[in-house]
């Protein structure tokens, strides 16, 4: 393979604090040389990155590929590939596809096609309960043998307080994080927007902050009890940012998550949760 | 076609008191042609209007279909039940097969909330906004103020307090707001769970107890306690209802003065209103009906691009033809 040369990118990489104009060799699979006044090796590829940034894979821990169930929206390979497109060189699928990636071979079947795929890597989320259901859990040892790198029901919430204090102790064994969907469902029941002047204007049903924040600090006390780590999806209040920074400040291991769409203001429905 | 209130009327929200004012001194005229005995002028003659309800409704579909029918409108009716829509069709898939017949206006009941401003987005006919959801129902709102207008004259500072279910209720939204831009004095009455939560930033005043509404308005419109959102437990039973919020003669009497009593039906009575308030000599429920018709007149009437000083005139032809007829 030829070396690849990247001429006059923004670099950037948080980890080695890097934010810089520069150039950057990558020889052999490996970054060999960045800074300013690099030679390019005569038979290196040339590639003019004045005003484009460079930097490490992006990695989405969220993100719905939604096969098998709903081809028609989105393929592990069409997610894969414009995944790559933006930048991102690997993926978390979530497991709300139809049926639920519940057990080892479902998460295998994950795994396969993004290998034909050949774009973006594809790190499989595992069930949390068999179907969803919010019942039974699914096979963590099974699913992360396969390939699974964390447990959700992501698109449903944990409902049962039990089911979610078990599955942050169990999966200590394998040393993966439970990703919570943080919704009170009877606070949000029928909501499809935030829960304001608006929404009482419009005649359509709200969702308050409170049914985001109720749940993320059960999950933080859950995590406290069972010494597991819990992932909070998609967080979309200032509350919940506040309950997750008094977590963090007491030594429990919670981390979270917030979408671009959350951080801009005052929308309305077509997301889960809400934009606020 | 679009009239001075442009080309739908989706709620009072966006209209301006002028525009409303505009519907209610158009309606004027339109109530004489309810009382002739040939009750029709040929102002919309040649006009096809669609009537589709996805939600049950009496006297709202009765009421278009009259105002429609006495101005000489051709009219159709469709409802969920009977339609494509129970084989899956979409929304703007059926209205625009039925524009591909070519009509001229659509009047929706939906359970939606926004599905009429939905509806008019997509299609070029007049669209009449007959209740979305737990939106709007300007019709209502208006045949609210025009009764109540009969009554006072002017607006302008007279105090209405709308009472019960404003969480879920269309009706009440419409009051609000077409009241408000008369500059009426706007109250609502109800439990707090039966409240928007920001009902602060409406700009009414909120009275917890009823004795206290009832203390400061000049008339109350009293809105249907619905049933069925009582299994979302938002209040524990129809009977501590009445008890507490329930519009009584007895509750009437105390303010020592009168009350005018209005409600959008269908009454239970005995839990928001009690029969002999209902029935009472101070119960305007039944000239809101009549109402009714002239108001929906006066909207088809406006968006089909008739000009208001010519309503007068539009009833002209037939009541020349009554006489002819006595």
């Amino acid at each position: 393979m030829k070396p690849l040369f990247l001429r006059g990118g923004t670099l950037i990489d948080p980890s080695q604090r890097l934010n810089a104009v520069g150039d950057l060799l990558v020889a052999d699979g490996v970054i060999a040389a960045s800074g300013h006044g690099i030679n390019a090796p005569e038979d290196a590829e040339v590639i003019d990155c004045d005003g484009l940034v460079v930097s490490p894979g992006f990695i989405d821990v969220h993100c719905h590929l939604r096969e098998p169930g709903r081809e028609d929206v989105e393929t592990i390979a069409t997610g894969a590939k414009a995944a790559a497109a933006g930048g991102f060189t690997a993926v978390c699928a979530m497991p709300n596809t139809d049926p639920v990636t519940d057990n080892q071979a479902a998460v295998g079947f994950i795994v396969r096609q993004a290998q034909r795929a050949q774009a973006a890597r594809v790190y499989p989320i595992g069930a949390i309960s068999l179907g969803q259901e919010g019942k039974v859990l699914a096979e963590f040892g099974e699913m992360v043998g396969a390939g699974a790198v964390a447990v959700s029901d992501d698109g449903k919430p944990v409902a049962s307080a039990q089911l979610m204090r078990t599955a942050l102790e169990y999966a200590r064994t394998f040393r993966i994080p439970v990703i919570d969907h943080c919704e009170e469902p009877t606070l949000s029941a029928g909501g499809s927007m935030n829960e304001g002047i608006v929404s009482a204007q419009l005649g359509l049903k709200g969702i308050p902050p409170e049914a985001e924040e109720i749940m993320v600090i059960r999950d933080i006390l859950l995590a406290r009890l069972s010494g597991g780590h819990v992932h909070l999806a998609h967080m979309s209040t200032k509350g919940s940012v506040e309950l997750i920074r008094w977590g963090k400040d007491r030594g429990i291991n919670v981390t979270a998550e917030v979408c671009p769409h959350h951080l801009s203001k005052n929308g309305c429905a077509a997301t889960t949760p809400t934009r606020r | 076609m679009t009239g001075t209130l442009g080309k739908d009327l989706l709620g009072l929200e966006s209209l301006t008191g002028e525009q409303i004012r505009l519907i209610l001194d158009t309606a004027e005229p339109f109530k004489e042609i309810s009382e002739r005995a040939i009750k029709k002028v040929p102002a919309l003659r040649g006009s096809t209007i669609v009537n589709l309800f996805f939600e049950n409704s009496t006297r709202t579909r009765i009421s278009f279909e009259f105002a429609e029918k006495r101005l000489s409108a051709d009219t159709v009716n469709v409802s969920a039940t009977g339609s494509s829509v129970s084989k899956g069709e979409t929304l703007v898939d059926t209205a625009r097969n039925l524009e591909a017949m070519r009509i001229d206006m659509v009047v929706i009941r939906h359970s939606a909330s926004g599905a009429a401003k939905f509806l008019a987005d997509r299609i070029q006919s007049n669209v009449i906004n007959a209740g979305d959801g737990t939106h709007e129902h300007p019709t209502q709102g208006l045949l609210d103020i025009l009764t109540l207008r009969d009554r006072f004259g002017d607006l302008k500072g007279r105090r209405v307090c709308i009472c019960g279910d404003i969480l879920h209720s269309r009706v009440a939204r419409s009051n609000i707001w077409g009241l408000t831009k008369l500059g009426a004095e706007v109250a609502v009455c109800g439990p707090r769970s039966l409240l928007p939560n920001a009902i602060d930033e409406f700009g009414v005043k909120i009275f917890d107890r009823v004795e206290e509404a009832i203390e400061w308005a000049e008339a109350l419109n009293v809105l249907r306690l619905q049933f069925e959102r009582m299994t979302a437990g938002y209040i524990p039973s129809a009977r501590e209802y009445n008890r507490v919020f329930g519009i009584s003669r007895e509750r009437l009497d105390r303010a020592q003065r009168d009350i005018l009593i209005l409600h959008p039906g269908p009454m239970n009575r005995g839990v928001e209103i009690d029969s002999d308030v209902a029935d009472g000599p101070h119960s305007v429920i039944l000239d809101q009906v009549t109402n009714g018709v002239a108001v929906r007149m006066a909207v088809l009437y406006l968006l089909a691009g008739g000009k208001p000083e010519l309503a007068e005139a539009a009833k002209g032809g037939s009541s020349r033809r009554r006489k002819e007829r006595e």
